[in-house]
């Protein structure tokens, strides 16, 4: 069995919201599809600190995470997937943006984006996320708290 | 990757605690918790875990506290508040030596012989300050694909 914990944000700016192209399939065939940057959260890293270094990853911004906008689990009968989406301010912005993982980065107002569902690599999860953002459906950052090292 | 899923269950205002058998934490005092399954949802994990380790039947009603630790594997733990349904409290054959009522104090005094202090008395402090959030603190999406 093989679980999964993934951290992405919800960076909004001027009522847009910053989304990341796939430039490669993953599992679920997402190449070309748009989402919020986010991904697997790595050894030795908290799911705020993972979703901070993914996101600098996909966007090359830095940001600060300021609300928790979602906490979501997707299973299949191999596993199971915890996805923990936050919202975040950009502290450092970058433009033209590219990696290996993404092709480019756009910003899109949420009416856009609900234009353009099956485009969207998780539209739940993105519109969702989105959608308690805009309501105010959102928790404290310190809902979740973080440990320091075990050793 | 950890995702580990229990519940705080309490009666009369004591806490019940499960003592481990496992080799590396044998005799440790826990929360009835552990990982949640493939294709599991994490209300359906806390309920499942509970069930194993005590016998008890509950509800979820809250939540207590989401944490999650630097370790050797990335993780994250949730633990739901609960009200009894049935409380026919068996301990876990193989998994768990004793299931045992303590009131906060006690808990508390357990110190070192908790499992994880630190998680085991923040998560049953906000239970006892009733700082406990609603489930719908965040819209919890659960989906099986």
């Amino acid at each position: 069995m093989q679980n999964h914990i993934i951290g992405g944000a919800i960076i909004e700016r001027d009522g847009k919201y910053l989304m990341v192209q796939e430039a490669e399939n993953h599992v679920d065939n997402c190449k070309g599809k748009w989402g919020a940057p986010g991904g697997h959260v790595d050894l030795g890293e908290t799911i705020i600190e993972g979703a901070i270094r993914e996101v600098k990853e996909e966007t090359g911004c830095d940001v600060e995470l300021t609300k928790i906008c979602q906490i979501g689990t997707m299973g299949d009968p191999a596993s199971t997937f915890l996805v923990v989406v936050f919202a975040a301010k950009i502290v450092n912005d970058v433009e033209n943006f590219t990696s290996p993982e993404i092709s480019t980065t756009r910003w899109f107002t949420y009416e856009e984006l609900c234009t353009m569902q099956s485009e969207l690599r998780s539209p739940e999860l993105v519109l969702g996320s989105i959608h308690n953002l805009r309501s105010g459906i959102t928790a404290p950052l310190d809902l979740i708290k973080i440990y320091p090292p075990i050793n | 990757m950890a995702i580990i899923v229990g519940g705080v269950v309490e009666k009369d205002g004591k806490y019940l605690l499960v003592q481990e058998s496992k080799q590396k934490c044998y005799g440790k005092w826990n929360l009835p918790a552990g990982h949640l399954d493939a294709n599991e949802i994490i209300s359906e994990g806390a309920i499942r875990e509970i069930k194993e380790e005590t016998n008890c039947d509950v509800e979820l009603t809250g939540i207590c506290s989401i944490t999650s630790q630097r370790r050797d594997e990335p993780s994250v733990y949730f633990v739901f508040a609960t009200k009894l349904l049935t409380c026919d409290v068996k301990p876990q054959e193989g998994e768990i030596l004793e299931a045992k009522w303590f009131t906060y104090e006690e808990a508390l005094a357990l110190g070192d012989q908790l499992r994880a202090p630190e998680w085991i008395i923040h998560t049953l402090t906000m239970h006892h300050d009733g700082k406990i959030m609603p489930l719908d603190t965040i819209n919890v999406i659960e989906r099986k694909l």
